[in-house]
């Protein structure tokens, strides 16, 4: 795992965007209302907020991104960088990155890459976009992050349609000569990464007419090649065995103790899944927010969009020192402790198509 | 012994509304005590790691 410390620089704000449309778990008649009512307490979702057709991941994110440049006051010129993690960009390539820095209007020297990541994307990108930052270059940073997944989900599979919901942020970083430093542990897995996984449409499997066809699996289920595969119980066995040992690392890394921490914004996966982390962990329920039980499991857009939801325009002075934690497809595991001090953080806004 | 299976019978009792305190038994087959579904076994494989530090896989069940 890296130890890695990052200084100089401060994330100026937060912003999360989510579709307007609702869709309630109560209305899923796929499955029948025990089970939909056992789903509800277990897993979390109640409902979650889906994309109209055409309404895509960058559409979300740049809403977030104009909203919080406009209220910090950041002349898109003055922007260096754009990170954009996603796991459903705009096409397969170009990167949407660099599309965002056209429609965004920032300069033709902006640097603009995507990070394909998913639930640990909002914690790997914001070491990697703030890693950037250095007082003569980039002293300006844009990282987005969000995804659509309510596309990549089959209707007949129990086990992800139901838990996913779409949503986009932005979070504004710059440098600061007397920031507090920010600390970041990784982790990766390849070797589990069947366990959350899409298996066509990339070079491994190309897409064929064949990827489409339904097929049928264990439980009822029927989802075709191009749509996701969760295996539950390994992705869960995975986040309850290292999660909780990364953040007691972090802690010890940061001279830092569940006391002396604010909050902990962990990745909106399953309730029951951060539960289990939170008390193994021993982190008072007030000190670990959720989000998922009205917007679902919103990939890497899950951990801002819970601090827009928790801490959105207000109390965000009294929310200093938080612990974000982001775990998942890959499987890929990240942790960090941040200083929110001046941290503009808004409520949760709304796509308006 | 006894004591600490009563206690983890106990345990999965409180997890599980449908559940009646006592009718679980060390000898039961819970996969065939009430309505057995992934989520349930989520909400199992929680309270065991928790309370016990074990790590279940599904081929455990």
């Amino acid at each position: 795992m890296a130890d890695i410390s990052i200084r100089n620089t401060r994330i100026a704000g937060i912003a999360a965007c989510v579709p307007k449309n609702v869709d309630r778990i109560a209305d899923y008649t796929l499955i029948s209302e025990s089970e939909r009512e056992g789903f509800m307490k277990t897993v979390g979702v109640h409902e979650r907020r889906m994309v109209s057709k055409g309404v895509v991941t960058s559409d979300l994110c740049a809403e977030a991104a104009r909203q919080l440049m406009n209220k910090l006051g950041w002349e898109p010129s003055t922007i260096n960088a754009l990170v954009f993690v996603t796991q459903t960009s705009d096409y397969v390539i170009p990167s949407t990155a660099i599309i965002l820095q056209h429609r965004l209007g920032l300069p033709e020297s902006c640097m603009a890459f995507d990070m394909n990541l998913g639930c640990s994307g909002y914690v790997v990108g914001l070491q990697v976009a703030s890693s950037l930052v250095n007082p003569t270059g980039i002293r300006r940073v844009i990282f987005l992050a969000g995804d659509v997944s309510s596309i990549n989900m089959s209707y007949h599979d129990k086990s992800t349609y139901p838990l996913f919901g779409d949503a986009g942020s932005a979070t504004a970083i710059e440098y600061c000569e007397d920031a507090p430093d920010a600390y970041f542990r990784t982790g990766s897995d390849g070797k589990e990464f069947d366990a959350l996984y899409v298996k066509a449409g990339g070079t491994r499997h190309m897409a064929t007419p064949e990827s489409f066809e339904y097929k049928e699996y264990p439980g009822g289920i029927r989802r075709n090649d191009t749509q996701m595969i969760l295996d539950g119980l390994r992705v869960f066995n995975f986040s309850i065995t290292r999660v909780p040992v990364q953040i007691a690392e972090l802690l010890d890394q940061s001279s830092a103790t569940i006391e002396s921490t604010d909050m902990f914004f962990l990745h909106q996966a399953n309730r029951i899944m951060v539960e289990t982390i939170r008390k193994k962990l021993r982190i008072p329920p007030e000190k670990c927010p959720y989000s998922i039980d009205v917007f679902g499991n919103t990939s890497s857009a899950s951990i801002p969009l819970t601090m827009c939801h928790t801490i959105g325009n207000n109390d965000a002075q009294k929310t200093q020192n938080v612990v974000l934690s982001g775990f998942g497809i890959g499987l890929s595991w990240a942790s960090a402790r941040i200083n929110l001090k001046d941290t503009l953080v808004l409520p949760v806004l709304e796509y308006h198509e | 012994m006894e004591l600490l299976i009563n206690d983890f019978i106990s345990k999965i009792e409180n997890e599980f509304e449908d559940l009646t305190p006592g009718s679980v038994k060390p000898d039961t087959n819970f996969r065939n005590h009430f309505d057995w579904t992934s989520v349930n076994a989520l909400v199992l494989f929680s309270m065991i790691n928790v309370e016990y530090g074990v790590t279940l896989t599904a081929e455990d069940l």
